[in-house]
């Protein structure tokens, strides 16, 4: 230490001493002038917090806006303390005032037990807020809970509360919190309860065009409202928020109901969904979600059950107006003693199933159609013994080569789809066109289609049909007459079977024929008036190197040649109604045979072979004579 | 034939010997092949007839004919001749009075077609149409005859005075969409009914409306009835054409029952019953709905009001601005 530091401290040290004792001096010795004051004292010790804002819900729990089982419940209120200490706010179940403790959070009266909340040590004039979560059951388990609201400080040589319960009224201060004022954030707070989900069942299944119910019993212990009102829903999905309901692919109905106010009463809530059509059969979820009028889910493991349902099959229906037998024409046949086709039928199935199955395939798996004349009628072609060529193809007969298939497209929200069939029919199949046997009469279709599921529609026959076509079919297996040798002024007499021809019935109508020929002649060319050119027949008149056809004759008998029916030229054929029946058995065509005979005229010089062609025309005969 | 020689009755007696030898073996083989059904080389044609009793003075009338062969291994010369009295010169071949029927072709279609002249006589006309082939076989040794073919088409027609009429041959429905609802605008959707019709009168005619009473699916209760609003298309004489009807509708999505009735003027020419099937917006590939045509009476005034109104506004001014124009002139 330096020289003046040390004096520096010494003069200091000086003055402090001096001053001390002058002041112990007139302290002590000189007495003051006061003849009769007597000095009084007292020590106020710790006083309580005081409310400057009333304990209160932070969010009105109320009748109207109870608090949900579950949700934390949160009390305010604000006090100032005049010796600055901390207080706490603390909410008790009874108005006895709680028991102030060092440094430390109130109690009760009466213990943890009667404690709703307690806030945490908070600055004096700063809001306090206690929060307790609420549950189902416990202290909780009543509907509305009574709460007295405490503030009390933590001295630390006298911790007080305030005796003052206080509730929040409409007479209070606003509040950042709450708002207004108002007697629901007062006691009591209400807890809602979660309904109790007992039972569920639906009453599937149901067909397309119906509606599913579903049924469950539900109660809840909530009371002072007058009954809690139920929700229920039933989403297609587990996917459910009681905020906005069935979410992902949403809901199949949704239903409410109120309970009853009573003792404990239950009650059904039941929703009801469309099974609009079309809907496809099969099993579909169905997840069912209770909630009361707070958005509290029932707590019951019914909540989410899948309460799944039926969409039951029906069998498919077909129009019968929709029914089309062959194409926009008459049916032709086209192929002389076989099968001719294939022909249509199509048709228009519907199916309330959808015409797509579950698994996106096809709903209706098959389909068959009967064909056959309408006079036959639908229910005498049905089995193999009905099958008749001129007249019957049951489905059931693999002869009738029958074959169906689905011809249109399909979404699954259609309920009708396409379906085409293919038939071939016998060249001996009834007409019924103009002038046929069966005029009146048309082919009609009986068709019917089976599901995936084996359903099966009723056999529906068409509204309309459509004509089968005449077939003038034919053969004449001779092709060409050999007369054999003769001499001028011979003939064939009477009429031989060696000269004949023969006339099948290849078709589905009776036949007659239209005859005529051309002139004979020596080396006869292909030419229908080649021997008139070459030879120089001149009309009827026979000459010496040609024969006319008139010296032809025929006859469906072995009549004499002079009996028989002399062969005209092609300007004027000769009808000839030998009436062919129409085929009825497929293996043997019908037939008839024409006789001919041939007489060389006397005028004849020149020897040689003499050919011709004689024409044969077939032609429809009156129906009359078909059969 | 062969007129006759000695060598000729000799050649004779050599056939009846050849004759009975061959007997016992052709025998065996006859009754095979008649087990067998033996197939025979068929000729034919269908139909065997042009028949129209409703013809009538300028109308065309054309009726296909198919000519058919079993074994049409060969090309076939074929020639044709008619035979009509009074009708001769009406009627024509697509292909000719002379053609072949070619080799491998089973069908050969040939049109035959009516002009009836303006000044044909009301009168029934009849006839026929030979088809002829040449003869497949080669002429007899020995002489004979060789046999060609032919099938006879019967003409019959009958000239009268106009006849209006035809026949549904088939009907088909379309799915469709449910209405929708776009600038406050209601379209609905549209039903399209699809009827196959032949005219068989001898003017120009078709359905001349559509009915349709909608039910619901159990057919308890009717929803709606709609008439076709387009006009539906007319079909030539005698042709066959299929036509649709738009109806409009107004129910959601499902599947309804149908009772429709197309009309022929007052008289009904047929009624029946089928399924509808209404989809969902977008549920219908190809699905076109309805536009302005089909908006109700309203709805078209209200569209006509949007367009229509300014256009009177901006008219009414334009007319004040020409009035003051020629006052100002004046």
């Amino acid at each position: 230490m330096s020289a003046g530091k040390v004096t520096l401290v010494t003069v200091l040290g000086g003055a402090l001493i001096t001053t001390s004792t002058f002041g112990a001096y007139f302290q002590i010795l000189i007495p003051l002038a006061q003849a009769d004051n007597v000095n009084t004292s007292v020590t106020v010790l710790n006083t309580p917090p005081q409310w400057t804002i009333n304990a209160h819900e932070y969010v009105a729990s109320a009748t109207s806006t109870p608090t949900n089982a579950g949700a934390v419940l949160y009390f305010s209120g604000t006090a100032d303390d005049s010796n600055l200490d901390p207080y706490w706010l603390i909410i008790c179940k009874t108005s006895v005032t709680p028991t102030p403790n060092v440094s430390a959070a109130p109690d009760c009266d009466g213990g943890a037990g009667n404690q709703w909340a307690v806030s945490s040590q908070t600055a004096s004039g700063v809001e306090a807020t206690a929060a307790t979560t609420t549950t189902e059951t416990g202290q909780f388990v009543n509907e509305s809970n009574d709460w007295y609201g405490f503030v009390c400080d933590g001295n630390i040589t006298l911790p007080k509360c305030n005796p003052l319960a206080t509730n929040y009224d409409a007479t209070d201060s606003p509040h950042s919190g709450v708002g207004t004022g108002h007697p629901d954030s007062a006691s009591p707070f209400v807890i809602n309860h979660p309904p109790a989900f007992l039972t569920y069942l639906n009453d599937s299944p149901k067909d397309p065009g119906q509606s599913v119910t579903w049924t469950t019993t539900a109660t809840d212990t909530d009371r002072i409202r007058g009954g809690d009102t139920l929700t229920l829903h039933v989403c297609r999905q587990a996917s459910f928020a009681t905020s906005s309901g069935c979410t992902g692919t949403g809901a199949w109905a949704t239903s409410t109901g109120v309970l009853a106010s009573g003792a404990t009463p239950t009650i059904d809530v039941a929703t009801s969904a469309p099974i609009t059509i079309p809907y496809r059969d099969g099993v579909y979820s169905a997840f069912l979600y209770l909630m009361d009028q707070g958005s509290l889910a029932a707590t019951s493991t019914n909540q989410g059950a899948n309460s799944s349902i039926t969409v039951s099959n029906v069998a498919p229906t077909i129009d019968a107006s929709l029914i089309s037998v062959g194409t926009t024409t008459d049916i032709y046949l086209f192929r002389p003693q076989s099968t001719s086709g294939p022909y249509t039928v199509t048709f228009t199935v519907t199916d309330n199933n959808s015409c797509r199955n579950i698994t996106d395939g096809n709903e209706i798996s098959s389909a068959t159609t009967t064909i056959y004349r309408s006079g036959v009628t639908r229910n005498l072609c049905q089995t193999t013994s009905d099958f008749n060529t001129n007249q019957c193809y049951p489905s059931i007969d693999s002869r009738s080569y029958i074959s169906c298939t689905q011809t249109g497209s399909c979404l699954s929200t259609s309920a009708t789809v396409t379906w085409t069939c293919t038939f071939e029919l016998w060249y001996n199949a009834d007409a019924t066109d103009v002038g046929s046997f069966y005029a009146a009469q048309d082919w009609l279709a009986a068709v019917q289609a089976i599901d995936d599921d084996f359903a099966t529609s009723t056999q529906v026959e068409a509204q309309t049909g459509n004509d089968l076509a005449s077939f003038l079919a034919f053969d004449v297996t001779e092709s060409s007459i050999a007369y054999g040798g003769l001499q001028p002024g011979d003939q064939i007499d009477p009429l031989s079977t060696a000269t004949s021809t023969d006339l099948l019935a290849l078709g589905n109508v009776g036949l007659d024929e239209n005859l005529y020929g051309d002139t004979m002649c020596p080396n006869w060319l292909n030419s229908p008036d080649y021997c008139d050119h070459a030879w120089g027949a001149t009309g009827l008149a026979a000459g010496t190197s040609t024969i006319l056809a008139s010296f032809q004759k025929f006859a469906t008998s072995t009549v004499s040649y002079a009996n028989a029916t002399a062969l005209t030229s092609s300007s004027s054929p000769t009808l000839f109604e030998i009436h062919v029946l129409k085929t009825t058995v497929t293996s043997s065509p019908e037939t008839k045979d024409t006789l001919w005979a041939i007489q060389v005229p006397i005028t004849i010089t020149r020897a040689g072979d003499y050919s011709g062609v004689n024409s044969i025309i077939a032609t429809k005969s009156n129906s009359l004579y078909w059969q | 034939m062969r007129i006759c020689s000695p060598e000729a009755e000799a050649a004779k007696k050599r056939e009846s010997s050849l004759r009975s030898r061959l007997f016992f073996p052709l025998l065996v083989l006859t009754a095979y092949l008649v087990s067998a059904a033996p197939a025979y080389a068929g000729f034919g044609i269908t139909p065997p007839y042009v028949d129209n009793d409703r013809l009538t003075r300028g109308t065309i009338y054309k009726q296909t004919i198919n000519l058919v062969r079993s074994d049409p291994d060969t090309d076939l010369q074929t020639t044709i001749t008619v035979n009509v009295p009074g009708a001769q010169d009406w009627i024509s071949v697509d292909k000719g009075m002379s053609f072949v029927l070619p080799k491998g072709e089973n069908q050969f279609p040939i049109e035959i077609t009516v002009r009836v002249p303006a000044n044909a006589e009301f009168n029934s006309y009849k006839g026929t149409i030979r088809i002829r082939t040449a003869p497949s076989g080669d002429v007899p040794e020995g002489g004979g005859v060789s046999i060609a073919l032919g099938a006879q088409v019967d003409v019959s027609m009958k000239v009268v005075d106009k006849i209006y009429d035809f026949n549904v041959r088939r009907i088909r429905l379309a799915d469709l969409e449910t209405g929708r609802t776009k600038w406050g605008l209601y379209f609905p959707g549209k039903i399209r009914f699809f009827m196959t019709i032949e005219n068989t009168g001898n003017t120009e005619f078709g359905p001349t409306k559509v009915h349709f009473d909608l039910y619901d699916n159990q057919m308890e209760s009717l929803l709606e009835s709609t008439d076709n609003l387009n006009r539906i298309e007319r079909i030539p004489p005698f042709g066959t054409k299929e036509v649709v009807a738009e109806l409009p509708t107004h129910l959601p999505p499902g599947l309804y029952v149908a009772k429709y009735t197309i009309y022929k003027n007052e008289e009904i020419a047929q009624q029946g019953q089928l399924h509808l099937s209404i989809g969902p917006p977008g549920t219908v590939a190809g699905y076109e709905g309805y536009g302005f045509d089909g908006l109700s009476v309203t709805d078209k005034l209200k569209v006509i009001a949007v367009f229509a109104v300014p256009l009177l506004i901006v008219g009414f001014f334009l007319y004040l601005l020409l009035q003051r124009r020629k006052r100002r002139r004046r």
